[in-house]
């Protein structure tokens, strides 16, 4: 559904704009929030997250009802910023210090350089080509196992195979997809 | 970059693709979340910003499996405690009577006794070292792990003859218990093993009764009312009955790389082989190495220990933490 679709059925019934538009984005929040917490959160925080996002998303579509921006965008952004400060309640409960002479202090992101994001779209989108060439059903296990943060044992179950069998394919493909990063230049010492 | 960089921090794009590529979100997840988002916007639309983000906790509800868990564990608790208490106890209750030995002597008569019982020791000894040398460990070693092998295939379903003719189709709920998929079996007709229990048995004849305990509790083996996502063999009364999928991929090759087993006692008598395979199935471009270790016990000889690792698994393919 395109964007003008959605803001049709938003002017003509906004309840049924918000779910149209719920529709065409929970997957795509859930993508976010999950991403954003999969090292901190719970299947129930990941959910708060998204539900929340969804509710600013709605109010700020009441407030700026003419705001002609692209809707992915906009959700986007609330889903980010959302899941941010989802990340930063969860982890005050765990030691969050960072030395500044740890070698993860120099990967924070930086909000604030259009060259470095544009680069790191380019990567990222380089990456996740990659890791669909893996071919089924390594490239899921990678996805739900990296991006989503889900054990195992659930990505066993949604994939109907045995705990065993992802695991050591997830041995095998990841060996994999580190020889086709390489071959694509991109290495743990940087990418070209 | 480390390795585990790469996948954080997607922009935009990638999450989007994500979703369209890799979605997880089922039609009644869906709906929950929806009923959720609604509910706290309606909430904030009523309060305004006066209302705090609290709405939408949901009561945790405790697994009712837990309570009986939490019993269980604190019973091992309590058993291992006593069990423990009664062992120093008993072994300390020995003390006393060895000191009393030593000190005895000093007559011409304990000396002669204590001179016939270092002859009988001796003479034990030697018997005994006799005894391990004529034990070829060589051929024990090689006979429990090829036997172990096989076992191992057959427990996992990998190996066990069936009635392709003959399929049972089982509805199994997900993990999560949100959704319901179907698993098919097969009827097992394997002339080695008519029953699971002979299979068990097997698997017995080969391993100590700890061990034993712990490849079959790891089987996938269930009754058919207790079967569950996890469920790849489940036993009726009639017979027993396998995923119709294990047996299919299964290229029904269980092999050892090494044909020549070398078997060595260690301090205790127990004999210690090592060997390695490949997983052809599920892995083939790694190896696997297991130690074993055989202990001769009141059955004969049986492994009571086997440590399987992969061969040169690198330091960065280091991925506990989403492990379970």
């Amino acid at each position: 559904m395109t964007d003008k679709e959605l803001r049709k059925i938003m002017a003509e019934s906004p309840e049924e704009g918000r779910r149209a538009l719920f529709d065409e984005y929970c997957g795509y929040v859930y993508a976010i929030c999950a991403n954003k917490l999969k090292n901190c959160g719970t299947k129930e925080d990941r959910e708060e997250c998204l539900s929340d996002t969804f509710a600013a998303v709605f109010r700020y579509l009441d407030r700026c009802k003419d705001v002609e921006g692209d809707l992915r965008g906009i959700v986007g952004t609330i889903a980010k910023r959302t899941a941010i400060s989802c990340f930063r309640r969860l982890s005050t409960k765990s030691d969050t210090t960072v030395s500044i002479d740890s070698d993860s202090f120099g990967e924070i992101a930086s909000d604030n350089s259009v060259e470095e994001s544009a680069e790191r779209s380019l990567l990222n989108e380089t990456v996740l080509n990659i890791i669909n060439s893996l071919g089924e059903p390594d490239s899921a296990i990678i996805v739900y196992f990296y991006y989503y943060g889900m054990k195992t044992r659930q990505i066993a179950s949604i994939l109907k195979m045995s705990d065993t069998a992802v695991l050591k394919r997830l041995s095998r493909s990841r060996k994999k997809l580190k020889k086709l990063l390489s071959e694509a230049g991109i290495t743990e010492e940087g990418y070209t | 970059m480390r390795f585990d960089d790469l996948f954080n921090d997607i922009d935009n794009n990638t999450a989007y693709r994500l979703s369209e590529e890799y979605p997880v979100l089922k039609d009644d997840r869906k709906e929950r979340l929806y009923a959720m988002s609604k509910r706290k916007y309606d909430m904030n639309d009523v309060f305004g910003d006066k209302l705090n983000d609290v709405s939408g906790v949901e009561k945790y509800r405790r697994p009712k499996w837990y309570k009986s868990a939490s019993i269980a564990a604190a019973a091992v608790l309590l058993v291992g405690g006593i069990g423990g208490s009664m062992a120093f106890i008993s072994r300390n209750a020995n003390v006393p009577s060895t000191e009393v030995e030593e000190i005895v002597p000093n007559t011409t008569e304990a000396e002669e006794v204590t001179e016939e019982a270092t002859e009988t020791e001796e003479a034990t000894e030697t018997e005994e070292a006799t005894e391990a040398e004529e034990v070829d460990a060589d051929a024990i070693a090689k006979e429990l792990t090829d036997a172990w092998m096989e076992c191992l295939f057959d427990i996992h379903g990998r190996t066990l003859e069936v009635d392709c003719s003959s399929i049972v189709t089982k509805t199994i709920t997900t993990f999560d218990g949100e959704d319901e998929f179907t698993r098919d079996f097969y009827r097992v007709t394997d002339p080695r093993y008519p029953t699971w229990e002979d299979l068990e048995k097997y698997c017995y004849e080969i391993c100590d009764a700890e061990l034993g305990k712990t490849v079959l509790d790891a089987c996938a083996c269930a009754k058919e009312e207790d079967i569950d996502y996890r469920t790849l063999i489940y036993t009726t009364d009639e017979g027993y009955y396998v995923n119709t999928e294990t047996c299919d991929i299964s290229d029904k090759l269980y092999k050892w790389l090494d044909d020549e087993v070398k078997g060595e006692f260690d301090e205790n008598s127990n004999i210690i082989t090592t060997r390695s395979h490949i997983d052809l199935d599920v892995d083939p471009d790694h190896a696997f190495k297991t130690k074993f270790t055989i202990t001769n016990t009141a059955d004969g000889w049986r492994i009571s220990k086997a440590d399987e690792e992969l061969y040169s698994v690198p330091e960065s393919d280091n991925y506990e933490e989403n492990i379970q």
